[in-house]
C-alpha cells in the first residue's frame, strides 16, 4: 500500500510544485508591478489631463470631461502676430545649437575617449563643473556678459547659451560612443595605410554612428526644453516655447500652456521612439560614468 | 621578402623596463617566434616594429632602411591582431579590400587580389559575411587574408592563435606553416605557447623581462638551453643548483646538495667553486640499473600516468626531480628508487640563481 502511494505520488511532485509557484506571485513581482503601475500614473494622468486641456474649448465642473473641444490653442501657437512662431522658432534654436555643438564636441568627445593629452583633466573638469553649477547662476552670469556683449536677445546669443548647457551632455554621450569602437580595428586600419580621416570616416565612424546620433538628438531636445538661461537672455524678439508656455500659463490661460507642453514633448516622443527602434537603451545610458 | 633589424630596442613605460636592449635579425623569409611568459615585452617589441609605439632607445631597419621614425601608416608590416580586429560593419570581401583601396589599385585589380587571398585562405563564397556571422577560425583566416593582401615586406602576427580552441589551434598552425612556405613572407610571430614556438618557427627568440635569453632553432633552444629560464621554461627540465668542485680534460665535477656529486661533460674550463646550474630534462633522466656515476637516491611522490609516458616525482637530495619512464613500468608511490643522470644528457647553464629544483616544480 505504501510502496503504491510513493509510486504515484513521485510523478506527480514537480507539477503540484511548480503549478504552486505559478498561482502564487513573490512580492518582488508585485512590487514590480505596482511601481510600473506608480510610474504610469505618475506619468501618463498629467499628460492626459493636459493633452484634454489643449485640446478643450468647454472644461468646467463638475464635468469629468471637456464638454467641448477646438484645436485653436494649437493654432494660436503657429501663428504669432510678432513674428515667428515660437515653434519655428525653438526649432531654429535647437536645430542651430545641435549643428555647433556637434562641431566643437564631437573632436573633444574623440580625444576623450581616445587619448590621454596635457589639459584632459581640465577639460574633464570642466565639462563636469558645468553640470555641478545651478543652471539659475549661469543664467544671471550669462545674462549680464550678453548686456555687454550686446548679444541678449540675438538669435547667436540664444545658440551660444543652449550650446554651452548642452556641450557636456553631447561629449560624454559621444565619447562614450567613440570608446565603444575598438581601438585595435583603428590600429588594424591604420596599419593597413589608411590616414587618420579614412579611419575616421570608414572605421570609426560607421561604429559610434548611433551614439553620435543619440547625442545629437539629446542636444536637440535640451534645446528645445531650455528654459531657465533662455528666460534671462532672451527678450522680445526671440521666444523659445518654454517661455511662451511660461507666459501663458502666468497670464492665467491653461489651454494654450497646454497646447505648448503638448508640443514640446513631440520631439521626445519621437527620440524615444527612435531609440527603443534602433538604438537599443545602452546608447542612451552611454554617457554616464564609463570614462575617465 | 625582407629582413628586418632590431638595434639595441630600449622601451620603458614610466620605471618599468618592457623592452631591455633588445638586438634581433630576422632574415628574409623566416619565421622568428618571440617566445616568452605574458609580461615579458614580446608584444611591446612586436608593436614596435609596426610602428604603434615608439622605441625609447634603438633603431628598426626593413631592408636596410631605417623606419624608426616612421608612422605605421606608411610602414610596410602588416600586423595580424590577438582579437583580429575586424570591423563588425565591412564584408569579408570589403574587409580584404580595404588595404588595397587605400593603396589605390585599380577596381579590377583590387577584385582579383580579393579573389585570390579568399582562395588562399579557403574562405571562397563567404564575401558577403559579415564577421558576427563567422566562426571564429574564419574570422583568424579573414584577418589573415586582410594583412596579406597588401603583400607586406614584414608579417606581425600578435598570438594569432590564442582566441581558437585547442582542436583548430594544431590545425591553423599547420596551416599558417604551409602558407608561409608558400608565400616566403617574413614573419614575426608572438607567442606564449612553446609547442606552438617550436613547431611553427625557422627560429625562436626566447625572451624574458624584456630582454632577449636566447635565439636559435627550435632545436637549439630546446637541447641547447643558454640559460637556466630558457631551460626551466621550455619542456621540463630538471635544475640543479651546485658548484664546480673539479675541472679537467673536458669533464667537471659539480658538487650539489646533500654531498653528491655529478659528472658533466663541458668544453670549457671553468674555475673551481663557480656557482653552476645542472639541466636535465624529465625525458632525459631514467631509473637506475647498474649505473654508478651520476645516481641520486629517491623517493617516488608522484607517479602520474600521462598516455605515452608516466612521469614522476622524485624527492631526491638535490630536490624534487621529474623523472619520465615507461608507461607501463610498476612502480609504487613511495617506493624507494635510484635516478640515473646520465652524463651526456647533463647541460650546464651559468650561475645558479634560477628556480631552486624543490621551488615550484610541478608536473
Amino acid at each position: 500500500m505504501s510502496a503504491n502511494i510513493a509510486g504515484v505520488a513521485a510523478p506527480l511532485d514537480p507539477m503540484t510544485r511548480s503549478n504552486v509557484r505559478r498561482s502564487r506571485p513573490g512580492w518582488p513581482e508585485v512590487g514590480r508591478t505596482f511601481a510600473v503601475a506608480a510610474v504610469g500614473a505618475f506619468v501618463f494622468v498629467p499628460l492626459a489631463i493636459l493633452g484634454l486641456y489643449s485640446l478643450s474649448d468647454q472644461w468646467n465642473a463638475p464635468h469629468l470631461l471637456p464638454t467641448a473641444y477646438t484645436i485653436k490653442w494649437y493654432d494660436y501657437l503657429f501663428h504669432y502676430e510678432g513674428g515667428l512662431s515660437g515653434v519655428v522658432q525653438s526649432t531654429l534654436v535647437a536645430a542651430a545649437t545641435t549643428v555647433f555643438t556637434m562641431l566643437v564636441g564631437l573632436p573633444a568627445a574623440y580625444a576623450l575617449a581616445r587619448y590621454r593629452f596635457r589639459g584632459r583633466r581640465v577639460l574633464e573638469m570642466a565639462l563636469l563643473a558645468k553640470t555641478a553649477i545651478p543652471v539659475i547662476l549661469v543664467g544671471v552670469g550669462t545674462a549680464s556678459l550678453f548686456y555687454i556683449w550686446g548679444l541678449h536677445d540675438t538669435f547667436v546669443g540664444l545658440v551660444a547659451a543652449h550650446s554651452v548647457g548642452a556641450l557636456p551632455l553631447q561629449v560624454w554621450t559621444a565619447a562614450a560612443a567613440f570608446q565603444r569602437v575598438d581601438v585595435s580595428g583603428e590600429e588594424a586600419a591604420r596599419d593597413l595605410g589608411a590616414s587618420f580621416i579614412r579611419r575616421f570616416v570608414e572605421i570609426v565612424l560607421p561604429g559610434a554612428l548611433p551614439g553620435i546620433i543619440a547625442s545629437a538628438i539629446l542636444v536637440f531636445l535640451f534645446s528645445m526644453d531650455e528654459f531657465t538661461v533662455t528666460f534671462f537672455v532672451s527678450g522680445v524678439a526671440y521666444t523659445t516655447m518654454p517661455l511662451r508656455l511660461y507666459s501663458a500659463l502666468n497670464s492665467g490661460y491653461i489651454e494654450p500652456a497646454a497646447a505648448s507642453a503638448m508640443i514640446l514633448l513631440m520631439p521626445s516622443v519621437l527620440y524615444l521612439g527612435l531609440v527603443l527602434r534602433y538604438f537599443g537603451s545602452s546608447e542612451l545610458r552611454g554617457g554616464l560614468g564609463n570614462l575617465g | 621578402m625582407a629582413h628586418l633589424t632590431l638595434q639595441s630596442l630600449v622601451k620603458r613605460f614610466g620605471a618599468v623596463i618592457a623592452v631591455d636592449r633588445v638586438s634581433l635579425e630576422v632574415g628574409s623569409g623566416e619565421l622568428l617566434c618571440l617566445l616568452g611568459p605574458s609580461g615579458c615585452g614580446k608584444t611591446t617589441l612586436l608593436r614596435m616594429v609596426a610602428g604603434f609605439l615608439r622605441p625609447d632607445e634603438g633603431a628598426i631597419a626593413i631592408n636596410g632602411a631605417p623606419v624608426t621614425e616612421v608612422p605605421p601608416e606608411k610602414r610596410p608590416t602588416a600586423m595580424v591582431f590577438q582579437n583580429y580586429a575586424l570591423w563588425p560593419h565591412k564584408t569579408v570581401a570589403n574587409t580584404v579590400a580595404f588595404g588595397l583601396r587605400v593603396r589605390r589599385l585599380p577596381p579590377v585589380r583590387i577584385r582579383s587580389k580579393v579573389a585570390e587571398m579568399l582562395d588562399l585562405l579557403g574562405l571562397t563564397g563567404l564575401e558577403d559575411r559579415y564577421p558576427r556571422e563567422l566562426s571564429g577560425g574564419q574570422q583568424q583566416r579573414v584577418a589573415l587574408a586582410r594583412a596579406l593582401a597588401v603583400e607586406p615586406a614584414i608579417l606581425l602576427l600578435d598570438e594569432p592563435l590564442a582566441n581558437l580552441d585547442a582542436q583548430l589551434r594544431v590545425h591553423m598552425r599547420a596551416e599558417l606553416r604551409q602558407l608561409q612556405r608558400k608565400l616566403g613572407t617574413t614573419m614575426l610571430y608572438v607567442t606564449h605557447d612553446q609547442e606552438e614556438a617550436l613547431s611553427l618557427s625557422d627560429r625562436v627568440a626566447v625572451l624574458q623581462q624584456g630582454r632577449l635569453e636566447q635565439v636559435g632553432t627550435p632545436e637549439e633552444i630546446y637541447r641547447r638551453p643558454a640559460t637556466s629560464f630558457v631551460a626551466g621554461f621550455i619542456g621540463h627540465s630538471n635544475l640543479i643548483a651546485g658548484t664546480v668542485a673539479q675541472c679537467e680534460g673536458g669533464r667537471l665535477s659539480v658538487r650539489i646538495r646533500g654531498g653528491f656529486t655529478l659528472e658533466v661533460g663541458s668544453a670549457d674550463l671553468i674555475p673551481v667553486g663557480s656557482a653552476v646550474t645542472v639541466a636535465i630534462r624529465a625525458e632525459d633522466a631514467c631509473l637506475a640499473r647498474q649505473e654508478t656515476m651520476n645516481v641520486l637516491p629517491g623517493t617516488i611522490q608522484l607517479s602520474a600516468f600521462l598516455g605515452a609516458t608516466r612521469r614522476l616525482t622524485v624527492a631526491s637530495p638535490a630536490g624534487l626531480l621529474r623523472v619520465d619512464c615507461p608507461a607501463d613500468l610498476g612502480v609504487r608511490e613511495g617506493s624507494a628508487v635510484e635516478i640515473h643522470l646520465p652524463i651526456d644528457r647533463l647541460h650546464l647553464l651559468p650561475g645558479n640563481t634560477g628556480p631552486a629544483p624543490e621551488d615550484g616544480q610541478t608536473l
